[in-house]
């Protein structure tokens, strides 16, 4: 009988340990889709970006000796600014035409894979004894704050959305120049924006 | 018989020394068991893994270069890619997988648009320049992972993962064939929409060609 109660004790000590698991399911569907745009990428921005990621020690017995941690990655954001050509507005009156010109945006975000390898990341000192990883989700999570950061300093620098689209600008009036060109016509063209 | 008694006291007392240590044990073993309980209880309720607790970023401008891209379709997937170890493509050399979200562009180059316009046969005739893919964007804060063989932090998993997955993105274009052919037929109907206004006031007809 003191037997049974003994391992009764054991089982109920095994069960705390090792708790209840929360199992959650996630279902997503792969898909492809593909989608007509109209977007014309004026202007291709190169970003350096270096990011800094500090996470702390656990608490409590199981992390006892743990370290707080750094992580610093160093790479190059590239960024796509141009307009959306579905939202221009074209008036041809005689020679005269008028143009609504949409605001430029950021089209695209990418990272400069060819300096993009493990000597892009450096890490601080771990525990010999207890280690505090810094795990590849933490990795892709400092990075993706850094493309974030980035997009937020490129929308910021409005010298820089004018620029790109001043180039559209002048890449339609070439457009037009041309047809102008062939046709004998030298149109006039009134510019407006969209913001 | 003296002695005979006093071996039997001897006996009795060993006896009760066994008696005593024998009811201390039953008396310890369930405090020790009471005390790793309280232990692991302290140790579950105050065991709180490192977290995160700032990430900060600079950016600084490096170049710019002018380009001229029409981007006339947008091919969005949602996959996973496996990293293998070795050439063999095969299940039992899974080092782990990573799910991702990401886009393929792909358009014309604007500037290479060529126009000619025949006034004696009443034809404007545009040549547009090759399909191009303009780009292989992976959003990297969509990638999760999931490790069949352990990985260490000096690995740098992120920055392999994040190649391979636009290098399976590239390769699933590619296999999509009406890819090109729907970038060029955009294409054809955004110019056309460009021009449009001029075919309207235009006094004569003219026809429109695509090349």
């Amino acid at each position: 009988m003191k037997k049974v109660k003994m391992v009764i004790l054991l089982i109920l000590t095994l069960s705390l340990v090792t708790g209840c698991t929360k199992n959650k399911f996630d279902t997503e569907l792969s898909l492809a889709k593909i989608k007509s745009i109209c977007e014309m990428a004026t202007l291709k921005t190169y970003y350096h970006n270096v990011a800094v990621l500090e996470k702390e020690a656990g608490s409590g017995l199981a992390h006892i000796f743990e370290k707080d941690r750094e992580m610093w990655v160093e790479y190059t954001g590239i960024a796509k600014i141009g307009i959306d050509m579905s939202k221009l507005d074209i008036d041809v009156n005689g020679k005269t035409i008028k143009i609504i010109l949409p605001a430029a945006e950021i089209l695209s975000l990418d990272i400069d894979t060819d300096d993009f390898s493990k000597d892009s990341f450096i890490y601080s000192e771990d525990s010999i004894i207890n280690k505090n990883e810094i795990t590849a989700d933490d990795q892709t999570q400092a990075i993706n704050n850094a493309q974030e950061n980035m997009r937020k300093s490129i929308e910021a620098n409005s010298q820089l959305m004018t620029n790109a689209q001043d180039r559209a600008k002048e890449l339609i009036t070439n457009y037009i120049n041309q047809i102008g060109d062939l046709a004998g016509i030298e149109y006039k063209i009134e510019w407006s924006s969209k913001n | 018989m003296a002695v005979k008694d006093k071996n039997n006291d001897l006996k009795k007392v060993e006896n009760d020394k066994i008696n005593i240590v024998v009811k201390n044990k039953r008396r310890i073993i369930p405090i020790i068991l009471l005390l790793v309980l309280i232990l692991i209880g302290i140790t579950i309720i105050t065991n709180k893994k490192g977290d995160i607790y700032k990430i900060t970023s600079k950016s600084s401008l490096q170049k710019i270069i002018e380009i001229n891209e029409l981007s006339t379709v947008k091919y969005s997937y949602n996959a996973i890619a496996r990293k293998y170890n070795g050439k063999e493509e095969k299940a039992d050399n899974i080092e782990y997988y990573v799910k991702y979200e990401g886009f393929v562009n792909a358009g014309i180059d604007f500037n290479e648009v060529d126009i000619k316009v025949d006034d004696k046969n009443k034809k404007i005739t545009i040549t547009l320049p090759d399909v191009e893919i303009h780009d292989t964007s992976v959003d990297i804060g969509s990638l999760k992972y999931i490790f069949v063989t352990k990985k260490k932090e000096e690995d740098s998993i992120s920055q392999e993962a994040y190649k391979l997955c636009k290098s399976d993105l590239k390769n699933r274009a590619e296999k999509e064939d009406e890819l090109k052919n729907i970038a060029k037929q955009n294409a054809i109907s955004a110019l056309k929409g460009i021009l449009d206004p001029w075919l309207d006031s235009l006094n004569e007809e003219y026809e429109l060609e695509f090349k």
